[in-house]
């Protein structure tokens, strides 16, 4: 079933009164249960891509719908509510608000939603459960400025996950992060990849791309070719998926 | 949220509850101050008695009684105006103040002061803030002011240079009067005093007799206006007022600082949200992205000010009080109320009304303000450092 169906995407800026086409009739979709991943050269429109697929800007022309839903037709509190509920994003900066504590942070959207339907203790417990899942329960009381770029994400990563989303938006997820803890937030996608969740990312890694099922390669605001990668078993099978995603995006123009 | 950001940096909204209580405090100093000079108490910081009724009638009556010093034309008024009331079903008693002024002599002391007498009174009706009323008649009060230019104190003798010569009056207690600044001597009802060296006299003062509820004293005041003229029938906060002279200032006075305090609130309102919509942009638009709406963050942010406000106003009502009595106090004592006055506090002003104009005048800045943030996109999380 595909969660996500872009059709004849555009998105056009106008800065200094120039007309700037980002994207260009773009045609994909996202089957449940995939982890795909967009790469291009810098300027190419991936972020533009994947926060216009998610709602957080607006598309020019086209048609994306998320769940069955034509999310241009959503109003902003439909849209919002959207995000809220079915939506799970994860940023580049990992913005959290300052004057909560991790977890406090991570329960946040549970909290503004209706969804579950449940009281604050319950929210707290699965607060709980989901940073035990991820290895940072032991940071639940910290500001976030007492703990690691590493923990601040996987917590970003608890945080998109709260109200059970159907797919998780997320825009270089390791950018600012070293190559330690790269690897372990995209072993935690991974992980909640093969648990069932959808996937979308932007990134500039071959390493991080090559964890996932799928790779679109975007120039121009046109998605040049597609890779598919599928499920990978172990670990010792990352360097020859890396080997074979480089080769290919070389093709590409990489 | 709103109130864990307030709890987890202070520092950073002291300035504008600091700005808060100050404007409130302003506008409640001045909503007291008003209160107080419109208030029948303050009849007797003037030196007199509380009475239910003040006519400004007869006026030429008594100036031709005080003028040819007849006793008995003052008392055939009074008792005139005693009958036309009686005749409307109204039965009480009428009083007037008399002045007269006199050399006063302590030892190597002299001064020329205002004296008072009442005609149809007892010394017992007045208030006197230390020693006792006088007793009889070669007993006087006098005000502080008489006390420190005579050198004199309660149980001292003065003597008072009457026409019939230099009368001898004990001190038996001190009084506080606004007339004339403070100067004041208070003579016993029955006290040798010449009625021909009168030189003024006061509003008549009417008393009823019967312990009337509020609502009789209503319509008892309505009647009496018909009869006289609304313009010459005041309660006894309307004779202060109209004796001080400043109520009507201050009141203007109040609105058009309760306005500034309006605009200034706003402002300050209006630039602080801005300045933390500024500083906090990161935030909204990951709040957004995550799917919280655009009136989600205007109620937080909006709430933000509330918390600040109430508490503002709860600090600006609980200090108020101290703060009039600290910044008027001294202006009655410098007009002659020696020993301060007892302000007329409006609970419903002061801790309602007022407080709620300037809560909804912030309420209405912050909403207004925060609505700035629906121009912050989500996709801008990713691009704000």
């Amino acid at each position: 079933m595909n969660i996500l169906e872009v059709k004849d995407l555009c998105k056009t800026y106008i800065i200094n009164k120039r007309q700037n086409n980002v994207l260009k009739n773009v045609n994909f979709s996202v089957s449940e249960g995939e982890m795909v991943a967009i790469m291009g050269p810098s300027g190419s429109g991936k972020s533009t891509l994947l926060y216009t697929v998610s709602g957080m800007d607006t598309l020019t022309a086209g048609e994306v719908k998320f769940c069955g839903k034509d999310i241009a037709k959503l109003s902003e509190k439909e849209l919002a509510g959207l995000r809220l509920d079915e939506m799970g994003f994860i940023f580049q900066q990992m913005h959290m608000l300052k004057n909560l504590t991790v977890l406090d942070n991570i329960i946040l959207p549970a909290t503004q939603s209706e969804k579950a339907n449940e009281t604050r203790k319950e929210t707290v417990q699965r607060g709980h459960e989901l940073m035990r899942k991820l290895g940072i329960i032991d940071i639940a009381d910290n500001d976030i400025n007492e703990v690691s770029g590493g923990q601040l994400q996987r917590a970003c990563i608890c945080r998109s996950m709260i109200n059970n989303p159907k797919m998780i938006f997320a825009d270089e997820p390791t950018g600012a992060l070293n190559r330690t803890s790269s690897d372990e937030v995209m072993a935690e996608l991974a992980k909640l990849n093969s648990d069932g969740t959808t996937i979308m990312l932007v990134t500039h890694d071959v390493k991080v791309a090559a964890r996932c099922t799928r790779v679109m390669y975007i120039v121009d605001g046109n998605i040049k070719g597609e890779y598919n990668l599928n499920r990978y078993e172990n670990e010792s099978q990352m360097r020859e998926r890396e080997r074979a995603l480089n080769n290919w995006l070389m093709e590409m123009g990489w | 949220m709103a109130l864990n950001d307030i709890l987890s940096a202070p520092k950073r909204f002291l300035s504008i509850i600091f700005t808060y209580i100050l404007c409130m405090t302003i506008v409640l100093v001045l909503v007291t101050t008003t209160n107080t000079l419109r208030s029948g108490e303050l009849v007797n910081i003037f030196g007199l008695h509380e009475s239910d009724v003040f006519l400004s009638i007869y006026s030429e009556d008594i100036l031709s009684a005080v003028v040819s010093g007849e006793r008995e034309k003052l008392e055939g008024t009074m008792t005139r105006l005693e009958t036309e009331l009686e005749e409307i079903g109204i039965e009480g008693e009428a009083s007037i103040e008399l002045f007269i002024k006199y050399n006063l002599k302590h030892g190597d002391n002299m001064f020329k002061s205002m004296t008072l007498i009442g005609l149809n009174t007892t010394t017992d009706m007045y208030i006197y803030n230390e020693g006792t009323a006088p007793q009889n008649p070669n007993e006087v009060a006098i005000t502080q002011l008489v006390a420190e230019k005579l050198d004199a104190e309660i149980g001292d003798t003065i003597i008072v240079c009457q026409e019939h010569g230099e009368v001898e009056y004990l001190v038996t207690g001190y009084y506080q009067s606004m007339n004339n600044l403070g100067e004041g001597v208070r003579f016993h009802q029955d006290a040798p005093v010449d009625f021909s060296m009168l030189s003024g006299s006061l509003s008549f003062q009417f008393d009823y007799t019967d312990s009337p509820d509020e609502k009789t004293k209503e319509e008892r005041f309505k009647k009496i206006e018909d009869l006289y003229g609304e313009e010459n029938v005041m309660t006894a906060g309307e004779f202060a007022e109209r004796s001080t002279g400043v109520g009507d200032a201050i009141d203007a006075i109040k609105y058009l600082t309760l306005g500034l305090v309006i605009i200034i609130i706003m402002l300050v309102t209006l630039l602080t949200e801005r300045s933390f919509i500024a500083k906090e942009q990161g935030e909204i638009a990951t709040l957004k992205a995550i799917g919280f709406n655009t009136s989600s963050v205007v109620a937080w942010h909006t709430l933000r000010f509330v918390i600040i406000g109430v508490v503002s106003s709860i600090i600006a009502v609980l200090i108020s009080t101290p703060v009039t009595n600290l910044a008027i106090t001294p202006v009655f004592k410098m007009m002659g109320a020696a020993y301060g006055v007892n302000y007329e506090v409006n609970l419903l002003e002061v801790a309602v009304i007022y407080p709620t104009i300037l809560l909804v005048t912030t309420i209405i800045s912050s909403v207004l303000t925060s609505l700035y943030t629906k121009t912050i996109k989500p996709s801008q999380a990713s691009s704000i450092e």
